[in-house]
């Protein structure tokens, strides 16, 4: 019987979790396409212009998904160092003058401008996860001193965060630390150290919103205010959050109907990438947004549930790595869209248009899976 | 599969241990390391139960966060947010109601809206076509210039000029052109794919008869609601509700890509059809305005033509006029010499000039006020026919000498002498015998005191004493028409119940109003107010009042071939000299239907006319009667006398004898005279066939050559009948008269002549004189 377990890569996949997946590309493509259709016709003159290159991202990613699945990830050990090394190189690598390509006055990309361009952050995040779960996962118990369980990722963190800082990269920074300060948090923090972490970040947001109001600090002022009443300027500065509000609320309880929104009409910037909840909002209503919500929540439901059931510390980790980072952005994207916290430039997975955070969201969920082919049979009494 | 619940997964959390934890399976952790065991599954079950939290955290409660956050912007914040929406990814255009039209008594067209396009240029975007490189412009700015001055005949120079400025986006080429200009301006536009030249359509308010019924009618204003007469009091009615479209648009003011458009009709507005006939009020104005030409009063004049029956306005005019086209222009002769002289502004001469003093101002009525005492007094027997007044020329009230108009006294009279005379003694005298409670209440059953209830606006309430203070010597004025004022309009609502048959009638002015679709919406109700005197006091005042056009002071009132009854006034305004003079009048009278009441505010005095309604009104009250009788459908009936003035057909004589061309004529009733010594007829003055008046002489040529040579036409004015007669057939032309019929009293004298003295004119052309009774004093 154990012996079975040891076979490595020869267990199914997690059928719930695989299809849950997979619908979530299905409907984020679809919604691509509806929100895409007017700025791609008016940009490009093709209406599925933006559609066609995600399609075609999503196709390669499902692959990706499917053959990592495939592989036992316990392959990934090795790669955890190397990994992170090359991230940390790529985030070096971009902020070099020159080399980085700069679009609204952040120096984020890597590639051939108008050809193939990537982030190294995208790359960065899936290193912190594979590095941060086989390191844990080693750590066991000492992840509870203060030295070795905190220290050492401390200063990844750090590391990375001041890179990506330096792009600037305000979001990717929040989400990385965020990731990996989940599975630390999972892998054995003492639970005063994450009381002060979680009660830390919670008082700094709190005291730096309350001193904006005040106004004693102005860096962020115009951001915090608009998200206090973006129609204080609803025609500069609080335009992208009124113009999502509208769509958002004009959606009501049943929506405008499948591509027939009509805030996407060059009055919703960024309606295809980070602002294309509204879009779903507008178009299916509450009912619609919330099903989609509820989509991902089973996922993430489904993904921990894996991550409790892996066979070792090692899955588990990489799996709570994987779907704390989706929800982290899910629900960071959903939180902006609607208001709920300040704009920050956060995508939606599944949903955004970026063919490479398409692909790598694929290939985390693929890790995922084939960590769920080698959950133990369940033990009997 | 109890682990697929929350609570299962729970307690299974705190059981399970990891393979990598010392199981059989992992050799690097040996099962005899007790104490480390114990340490790696505590930190393992760390591991679990933090990722359960984590699970519920991120699997239910921020799941449960978000979905609120939709639900209060979603439902709660939904109507808001929508309508934001709506505003800003809609374009509405509004579609103008076209305004009702407004129809004389005939089907005439009195006011009709038609809309119009104007053609406006954007040179900001043409500019903006001609810079895009990745859609070049199918037009170029000469083209453009070359083919809208071709179609819109304007300079191409001034196109250009238009064009050139940049900044601009509205630039007007063409006001409101016809629709097949514009369709050829927007066929060029689609042709050439022109971005930013539009056209814009509006309604326009046309008047087809300019300046009839002007101060009926009224007009809009530029913001297309009426301002005055019945466009204004029917605003409501006419002008229907305005519709939308409501086209869906991008950011960039694109329509959408998907086609979203909502259309509200617009309702048009009520169609009005009026009492009020275009030819009558044609006549009317004719004649009043021919009485403005020859008095030239200072304070304008009015008239009403009212249907005594129902209180129907067959007509009404107000002078100075103006032409509804362009109400703002003034073009009356004395208020551009008021203006000239700087007497008044323009904007004080507009407001004169639109106003109708029909009803929008009061005046002392004067003697055409007697009808009501005389109704009043024979309704309350009073005074019956056989009553009979002394007149010394003047009579004393409470200290005060009140003058008659005649200052010799009219004697002793019969009540219908007196009405004839126009008596202000016998009147003063009947008025008395009323009593001041009596007279003051027929002033009110008259409707006098109130406003008349015509559906136009403006109406002025006239001035009266209080009834507590109506004194005798109030009533001793108010009985010929002194010291108070109504309007005319109130005055001929009354006087039209005293002839009538006694029924006080609102006058109105729309009869129907009828939706765009034909269906009757309103249809005037022509009940009485009441009753205000019996038939047959009504009756008597009728014979009075025929006895005063017969053979009193309103001779010259009489028409033709009709029976006719009237009453002239001529009434002092306050001490200041000047006088209002008026002449009520109405047909047939013994069976009354069409009744008309002028007055005219201060004539001219330097005219040589005798300054009173009699003189100066009644002939051309006839004349305008002359006229709208015939066409109502009253047969004029000639009596003897009139029907040998009739117009008659010349036989040809020529080629008789004289004795059979004597025959001939005296046959018809011409008389003739003879120039040249033959046996035969070689030519006649009138040829034959042409039509002259019944009385007049022929002249036949016995061998004799007619003469080629023209007439120089006689002044005629101031003679008498005969005299005219004889200076007319020694100057080979021909006479008709018109006016007072009875041309055998010695006072009647020609009173205005149609071709003016001194005109060249072939012989035997009939000349039209109008003569006029000078003994009238009222």
């Amino acid at each position: 019987m154990a012996r079975k377990h040891y076979l490595a890569g020869k267990g199914s996949m997690d059928l719930p979790f695989l299809l849950l997946a997979l619908l979530l590309t299905g409907i984020g493509l679809m919604m691509l396409f509806s929100a895409s259709f007017p700025s791609a016709y008016y940009e490009t003159g093709s209406a599925g212009y933006y559609f066609k290159r995600q399609a075609i991202f999503a196709a390669g990613g499902i692959v990706v998904m499917l053959i990592t699945a495939k592989f036992n990830y316990q392959g990934l050990r090795p790669l955890a160092k190397p990994l992170l090394v090359f991230s940390i190189f790529l985030l070096l690598l971009v902020i070099i003058p020159g080399v980085g390509i700069t679009k609204n006055n952040a120096t984020r990309w890597l590639g051939i401008d108008g050809v193939f361009t990537f982030q190294p952050s995208e790359i960065a995040k899936v290193a912190i996860i594979i590095y941060f779960a086989d390191s844990i996962s080693k750590k066991k118990e000492r992840m509870a001193s203060f030295r070795e369980g905190v220290v050492p990722y401390a200063v990844v963190l750090g590391v990375m965060a001041i890179l990506m800082l330096l792009e600037p990269h305000l979001s990717g920074t929040i989400l990385i630390v965020g990731t990996g300060a989940i599975m630390m948090a999972v892998g054995g923090l003492p639970a005063w150290l994450i009381g002060a972490g979680v009660g830390g970040v919670a008082l700094v947001a709190w005291g730096f919103v309350a001193l904006v109001d005040a106004g004693i600090i102005s860096y962020g002022a115009s951001r915090i205010n608009m998200w206090h009443d973006p129609w204080l300027d609803s025609s500069d500065d609080g335009y992208q959050m009124v113009q999502s509000l509208i769509a958002i609320g004009s959606g009501g309880l049943l929506g405008n109907g499948l591509g027939k929104g009509r805030q996407k009409f060059l009055y919703l910037p960024e309606e295809s990438n980070d602002f294309i909840f509204s879009v779903v909002c507008e178009e299916l209503g509450l009912l619609g947004a919330t099903l989609i919500l509820l989509v991902f929540a089973l996922l993430l439901l489904r993904g921990f549930w894996i991550a409790l059931h892996a066979r070792d510390r090692f899955g588990t980790l990489l799996v709570v790595g994987v779907m704390a980072h989706l929800g982290l952005q899910v629900f960071l994207n959903v939180a902006v869209v609607t208001g709920l916290v300040p704009a920050t430039g956060i995508s939606l997975p599944f949903f955004s248009y970026g063919g490479t955070a398409l692909a790598l969201q694929l290939f985390e969920i693929g890790i995922v899976l084939s960590v769920s082919r080698q959950i133990p049979a369940r033990r009997e009494g | 599969m109890s682990s697929c619940s929350l609570l299962g997964l729970y307690k299974w959390c705190n059981t399970t241990v990891f393979d990598d934890f010392g199981g059989s399976a992992v050799a690097a952790f040996p099962s005899q390391h007790n104490r480390k065991d114990e340490n790696i599954r505590r930190a393992n079950r760390v591991i679990q139960r933090r990722t359960f939290i984590l699970m519920l955290i991120m699997g239910v409660g921020m799941f449960l966060v978000l979905f609120a956050k939709l639900f209060s912007l979603q439902i709660l914040r939904h109507e808001e947010l929508q309508s934001e929406a709506v505003s800003q990814q809609t374009r509405s255009t509004v579609v103008t109601a076209s305004r009702g039209t407004i129809y004389d008594a005939s089907g005439n067209i009195l006011a009709i809206s038609s809309t119009a396009e104007t053609v406006f240029l954007s040179p900001l975007e043409l500019e903006k076509q001609l810079k895009d490189t990745e859609k070049p412009a199918k037009w170029t700015k000469a083209q453009l210039a070359e083919t809208l001055s071709e179609i819109l005949e304007i300079s191409e120079e001034s196109i250009y000029k238009k064009m050139e400025r940049t900044f601009s986006q509205y630039e007007v080429l063409a006001f409101r052109v016809e629709e097949d200009i514009a369709d050829r301006v927007r066929e060029f536009i689609n042709e050439f794919d022109v971005q930013g030249i539009y056209l814009s359509t509006d309604a326009k308010r046309y008047y087809p008869y300019s300046d009839l019924a002007s101060h009926v009618i009224g007009f809009v204003g530029t913001d297309y609601t009426g301002l005055y007469g019945l466009e204004a009091q029917y605003e409501e009615n006419l002008q229907g509700k305005s519709g939308l479209v409501v086209t869906a648009k991008d950011n960039l003011e694109n329509d959408m890509l998907f086609q979203y458009s909502q259309y509200f009709e617009p309702e048009h507005g009520e169609n009005l059809d009026l009492t009020l006939d275009a030819t009558v009020q044609y006549y009317l104005q004719k004649g009043i305005e021919e009485m403005c030409d020859a008095f030239s009063p200072a304070n304008g004049a009015a008239g009403v033509v009212l249907r005594v029956t129902d209180g129907a306005i067959l007509g009404m005019a107000s002078y100075p006029n103006y032409d509804l086209n362009a109400f703002s222009t003034v073009t009356d002769k004395t208020l551009l010499e008021q203006i000239e002289r700087e007497e008044i502004t323009e904007a004080e001469a507009q407001l004169k000039q639109w106003r109708n003093k029909c009803l929008n101002d009061t005046y002392e009525p004067g003697s055409t006020f007697k009808i009501i005492t005389l109704a009043s007094a024979l309704e309350e027997n009073a005074v019956d026919l056989n009553t009979t007044a002394y007149c010394s020329g003047h009579t004393v009230i409470s200290d005060y000498t009140i003058h008659c108009s005649q200052k010799e006294g009219h004697g002793q009279q019969t009540l219908m002498q007196s009405v004839g005379n126009s008596c202000n003694p016998a009147f003063i005298s009947y008025g008395l015998k009323l009593g001041t409670d009596t007279f003051y209440d027929y002033l009110q059953s008259f409707g006098l005191m109130g406003t008349s209830g015509v559906d136009l606006g403006g109406e002025a309430t006239g001035v009266f004493a209080d009834p507590n203070a109506f004194t005798q010597l109030d009533l001793a004025c108010y009985s010929f028409g002194q010291n108070f004022t109504v309007t005319p309009l109130n005055l001929i609502a009354a006087q039209a119940a005293c002839v009538n048959g006694g029924y006080l009638y609102e006058p109105y002015l729309v009869s129907e109003s009828r939706d765009s679709d034909g269906n009757v919406l309103y249809r005037h109700d022509a009940t009485p107010v009441r009753q205000v005197i019996s038939e047959e006091t009504s009756a008597t005042v009728r014979e009075c009042l025929e006895y005063v056009v017969e053979s009193g002071t309103g001779k010259n009132g009489q028409v033709a071939g009709y029976r006719v009854g009237g009453k002239t006034g001529t009434a002092d305004k306050g001490q200041t000299g000047d006088v209002v003079v008026s002449f009520l009048c109405f047909a047939p009278a013994d069976d009354p239907e069409i009744m008309m009441l002028i007055t005219m505010d201060t004539p001219s005095r330097s005219t040589g006319v005798y300054v009173s309604g009699g003189n100066m009104v009644a002939p051309y009250s006839s004349a305008i009667m002359a006229e709208i009788l015939p066409y109502l459908g009253f047969e004029p009936s000639y009596s003897a006398e009139e029907l040998l003035g009739i117009d008659t057909t010349v036989p040809s004589v020529i080629g008789m004898s004289l004795d059979e061309a004597k025959a001939r004529l005296t046959e018809r009733g011409f008389a003739f005279r003879t120039v040249g010594d033959g046996e035969t007829v070689t030519d006649q003055t009138p040829v034959g066939g042409a039509i002259i008046p019944g009385k007049s002489t022929v002249v036949l040529y016995l061998d004799a050559e007619k003469p080629t040579t023209l007439c120089t036409v006689p002044n005629l004015v101031g003679m008498t009948p005969a005299e005219a007669n004889t200076v007319m057939a020694n100057s080979g032309l021909l006479l008709r008269f018109t006016g007072t019929t009875g041309t055998e009293s010695g006072t009647v004298r020609v009173f205005s002549q149609e071709t003016e003295h001194g005109t060249q004119v072939e012989a035997g052309t009939v000349i039209t004189v109008r003569l006029g009774d000078t003994a009238v004093r009222d």
